[in-house]
């Protein structure tokens, strides 16, 4: 939608979480026909009434979709409206993206799971137990999806689908299995190894049938899982999120985008542990001398940038800035402070070391141009939910801040972003958003435009829904941390943020939901998204101006399950969350 | 601090060497940190501007606002905007725009709030076809995005629509009022028609005199809310207020010798144009009806909510009072739960009118597709998209302002 959503108010939230029917088993059929359809005359005029409609709907969509529908633009067109364009000897990159998004879907609800385990066993509580009830009522909308879209799709290629499927369905729950009790010994690890099966299954089954292209990534790949996998393994959370990061980075920028921008996201995905090394390293004598060390390099890492890339107006002040915080590093190493310069001299190593590996290995990309169909869509509401989370973060906290001119200036941002709808800036994103860069070259596609603004667009909404988060946090918690003198940065980033942040994940489900919707937008201005597919499809002279309603059924249907799917499991990892309080 | 301080005793007035340096001093910080962010903040949006403002000289293109008093160059069926009038430029048919949104949000609000409200009270029923078929309702519309929505509705209505078509062979159909040869409704798979007022002789003073009698109807409607509050009798306030209403309106009328007229719908000679009336454009139908049916399935949700988080004892209580149903509904858990539900009904409204910029995949003419449209005929395309998100600012503002308000007086009602 061109608004997006903000989530609704906690005590509705509240209110609709514990609400269920209450069902009696001790009643006979009779007695509960008589207590649910007729318990009094307009009741019965009710049931009479609108049984009498649903049936006459169902028969009719029944009779559309089973006899009269024409489901032949669809069946033709199935690999368009999944992936769009997108090469077609190049797709082992996507079946290799597709296992490793299934292995990290299911890691994630491991580790949901593992926390409020954790929680529960600390509140001294029973842990929350997931029936496969509970796991059918949340996927049954995604499986059925599946399987009508290869139904349709029968005859076309028959038997690697399944394969596939298979291969996400093992991944996630190889990857799900990696978090479970016994981690020690020679049974943790063959769990751990486990995300590599479906891989090497996907491996075997992809070289029989086509050419195994682009070796380098799939290795690279490979790697990310096992190094996933002896992680979690290790047991230590900041490793934990290295290699999640560097899996989704693989997965994301190096096998299938333009690698232009690799090195930073490999950078960024290294960070958190080889911060976690650093802190454990215990040297109490050399700390300054490293702190010195690093700030130097961060301060030659800079000028070495500027220098080697070419100096320009943007560049200088990114050099200036980049100075000035070596000279801060520097003075904290001298008055014997925390090591923040030994910091940003391994960032600064990190990412000189990645971008020179990025230029040795070749990693080509297929440049999102290229891609489309439900796989863009997804890929967008991904990308952009993710870059946007740090900004509207700071942006919560700027508009909580106590400094009058940040907090205008957040809350300003925040109000025009969410008082426009999106097709206005994603119309500002295809005609003129080249023109703010100084070479004023349109050279940007229109992908990378559209993420831009969508990041934008987005950061607003995720800024409110942390804030709702903060504002949760009670305020003894505050004042705890004041009262051991920690100073209000701390208190922030050590007290009240993961507590916000737990309790905003369901809204963040929520935000994704609606966006991954609002990138049906993305048709409006031209970019081969799932719904515009159609428009491709019905420019095919085969099927000009036939099977409009069949397409728009389909398209329909893909939007539907998988919101629907995200939020049924966002309201079970709602419920599991909250098993403490 | 320093280390002589011990020495101090703690009454004294403290000496300038205790104070803190002023790179340490938390009040000078706090100004250069904003003094900063202030100044990156400018920095960055005058890079961009003057960016933004070179290359469109650059490549030749105005960056004036002038264009707005120009020819937009195309024309909108049935908006009242004639091409070759005097005042055919891009300003009105900015105006144009703005009418047909506030067209479609105004009646596509009314409709979702009055289906969401029914559905959402559907979903509690105690019947349990009713509470199976509206969680259906609600589950299929809220997953969807409302584009597609619009797009199936236009394809259903355009194509395979139970209502006539609107073409010279095929008129659409009439439903007239009995006894005249007017018409009530005119309806089409892509247009309506429906009676309008028209303003004759003396209509400014009439309408100044309905105002003034809308003030005494108010005052009226105080007077017996306080007989009533004051004498324990029933206050009839609604027929009061109405009577009073039409009673003054009556007699304005027959004053002033008729000074408003009913006009009513007619489709014209050639068999494309309905004369008379109000007209809806291509796509209204369409638009408002999917935006209704979209927003409806969240207020729903919104207000199962609020009627939940109602607590269970009001409900008890208007059972102890023997309230039937209907009254236990209209008198104690409606109000309650409205108060609850208010914010977050407002944002829907908000989102619904922001929605309304989807109407160009059905080619109804608001002010997004029409924008798109004048960016097409060579008006600029910054000043344009500026134009839009003002407009939409002030529409989001607009609303959130008076329906905060209205929030306003609803929890202070709601205080004890």
């Amino acid at each position: 939608m061109a608004g997006g959503e903000i989530a609704i108010d906690p005590k509705i939230q509240h209110a609709l979480s514990g609400a269920g029917s209450p069902r009696h088993s001790d009643q006979t059929p009779g007695e509960w026909v008589k207590s649910n359809l007729f318990n009094n005359w307009y009741n019965g005029v009710i049931t009479l009434v609108f049984g009498a409609l649903a049936l006459v709907l169902g028969f009719l969509f029944l009779r559309f979709a089973v006899f009269n529908a024409r489901w032949e633009p669809v069946r033709d067109n199935l690999e368009l409206f999944f992936v769009g364009r997108y090469p077609r000897e190049e797709r082992t990159r996507l079946v290799v993206q597709l296992l490793l998004m299934s292995g990290s879907v299911g890691l994630f609800i491991g580790w949901l799971r593992q926390r409020s385990h954790a929680e529960a066993e600390l509140a001294g509580v029973e842990p929350p137990s997931t029936s496969a009830r509970d796991i059918v009522s949340s996927y049954w909308a995604l499986v059925v999806f599946v399987f009508v879209a290869l139904a349709i799709g029968v005859g076309v290629d028959s038997f690697r689908p399944w394969l596939l499927l298979l291969g996400c369905a093992i991944s996630a729950a190889a990857a799900f299995g990696i978090t479970m009790k016994p981690r020690r010994g020679a049974f943790g690890i063959g769990l751990a190894a486990l995300p590599l099966v479906p891989l090497a299954l996907a491996g075997a089954v992809l070289s029989t049938v086509s050419d195994l292209n682009n070796g380098a990534a799939y290795l690279l790949a490979i790697v990310a899982t096992v190094l996933l996998a002896i992680v979690q393994y290790l047991h230590r959370p900041a490793f934990t999120l290295s290699a999640g990061a560097l899996a989704g980075v693989v997965s994301f920028q190096v096998l299938s985008g333009s690698e232009q921008l690799s090195w930073v996201f490999l950078t960024a995905a290294i960070v958190p542990a080889a911060f976690d090394v650093l802190s454990r390293v215990d040297d109490h004598d050399g700390r300054s001398l490293s702190g010195l060390l690093g700030s130097a390099v961060f301060g030659a890492g800079v000028v070495f940038y500027v220098l080697f890339t070419g100096v320009t107006s943007l560049r200088l002040i990114v050099l200036v800035i980049g100075l000035g915080v070596a000279v801060y590093a520097l003075v904290g190493a001298l008055s014997g402070g925390p090591g923040s310069g030994r910091r940003l001299g391994v960032v600064t190593v990190l990412a000189m070391a990645t971008w020179y590996i990025g230029r040795l290995i070749d990693l080509d990309g297929i440049d999102w141009t290229q891609w489309g169909g439900l796989h863009l869509n997804l890929v967008v509401a991904a990308a952009s939910t993710t870059l946007a989370f740090p900004i509207g973060l700071l942006l919560a906290l700027g508009r909580r801040s106590s400094l009058p001119v940040m907090r205008w200036l957040c809350t300003s941002y925040i109000e025009l972003i969410r008082g426009v709808p999106l097709i206005s800036l994603l119309l500002m994103a295809q005609l003129f958003v080249g023109f703010f860069l100084s070479s004023g070259n349109n050279n940007l596609s229109l992908t990378t435009k559209s993420l831009f603004v969508i990041t934008m667009f987005s950061s607003a909404y995720i800024a409110e829904i942390v804030r709702g988060g903060l504002q949760a946090v009670p305020k003894g918690q505050t004042e705890a941390g004041q009262a051991m003198g920690m100073s209000p940065a701390k208190i922030t980033r050590l007290l009240v943020l993961p507590q916000a942040l737990r309790a905003v994940i369901p809204s963040m489900v929520g935000q994704f939901i609606s966006l991954f919707k609002d990138t049906s937008l993305l048709t409006i201005i031209g970019v081969l998204e799932f719904l515009g597919v159609r428009e491709i499809v019905h420019a095919q002279p085969d099927f000009r101006g036939f099977g409009l309603v069949e397409t728009l059924v389909f398209v329909a249907f893909g939007f539907w399950a998988v919101s629907f799917t995200m939020s049924r499991e966002s309201q079970r990892l709602e419920r599991s969350l909250n098993v403490s309080n | 601090m320093t280390a002589s301080s011990p020495v101090t005793p703690p009454s004294a007035p403290r000496t300038g060497s205790t104070k803190p340096p002023f790179w340490r001093n938390i009040k000078v910080l706090r100004i250069l940190a904003q003094v900063l962010t202030l100044g990156v903040v400018v920095g960055v949006i005058y890079v961009l501007q003057s960016n933004l403002l070179g290359n469109l000289n650059r490549l030749g293109i105005s960056t004036k606002f002038d264009f707005v008093y120009s020819s937009p160059g195309f024309s909108v069926r049935d908006s009242g905007f004639d091409p070759q009038g005097q005042d055919a430029t891009v300003w009105r048919m900015i105006l144009v725009g703005v009418r047909n949104t506030a067209a479609a949000a105004s009646v596509g609000i009314t409709a979702a709030l009055f289906f969401g409200t029914l559905i959402g009270i559907g979903r509690l029923s105690s019947n349990w076809v009713l509470r199976k078929l509206t969680t259906l309702y609600v589950e299929t519309f809220r997953n969807i995005p409302p584009l597609v929505i619009i797009i199936f509705v236009g394809t259903a209505l355009f194509t395979a629509g139970p209502l006539p078509l609107f073409t010279p062979t095929n008129p659409p159909g009439e439903i007239g009022i009995p006894g005249t040869d007017d018409n009530f409704l005119i309806y089409s798979n892509t247009r309506l028609g429906l009676p309008s007022l028209m303003n004759g002789d003396g209509a400014g003073t009439f309408w100044v005199v309905m105002l003034i009698a809308l003030a005494i109807a108010a005052v009226v409607w105080r007077w017996r809310t306080k007989v009533s509050e004051d004498t324990g009798k029933d206050h009839h306030r609604v027929l009061w207020s109405l009577g009073t209403l039409f009673g003054i309106g009556l007699v304005a009328f027959v004053v002033l010798s008729g000074p408003v007229s009913f006009s009513f719908p007619a489709v014209s000679e050639s068999g494309r144009v309905i004369e008379g009336g109000i007209a809806t454009n291509d796509g209204y139908l369409a638009l408002t009806l999917a935006l209704a049916l979209y927003t409806a399935s969240h207020i729903a949700e919104i207000i199962r909510g609020s009627i939940l988080a109602v607590a269970k004892g009001q409900s008890e209580a208007a059972n102890a009072l023997a309230l039937s149903g209907f009254q236990r509904y209209r008198f104690v858990i409606l109000p309650q739960a409205a108060r609850i539900a208010l914010p977050s009904i407002i944002n829907q409204f908000l989102n619904l009118t922001k929605n309304t910029s989807l109407a160009t995949v059905v080619a109804y003419p608001e002010i997004t597709a029409l924008t798109q449209s004048l960016i097409g005929n060579d008006q600029p395309a910054p000043q344009m998209i500026l134009v839009l998100m003002l407009l939409y600012l002030s529409f989001s503002l607009t609303i959130s302002l008076v329906l905060n308000i209205v929030n306003r007086r609803f929890e202070l009602e709601g205080r004890t």
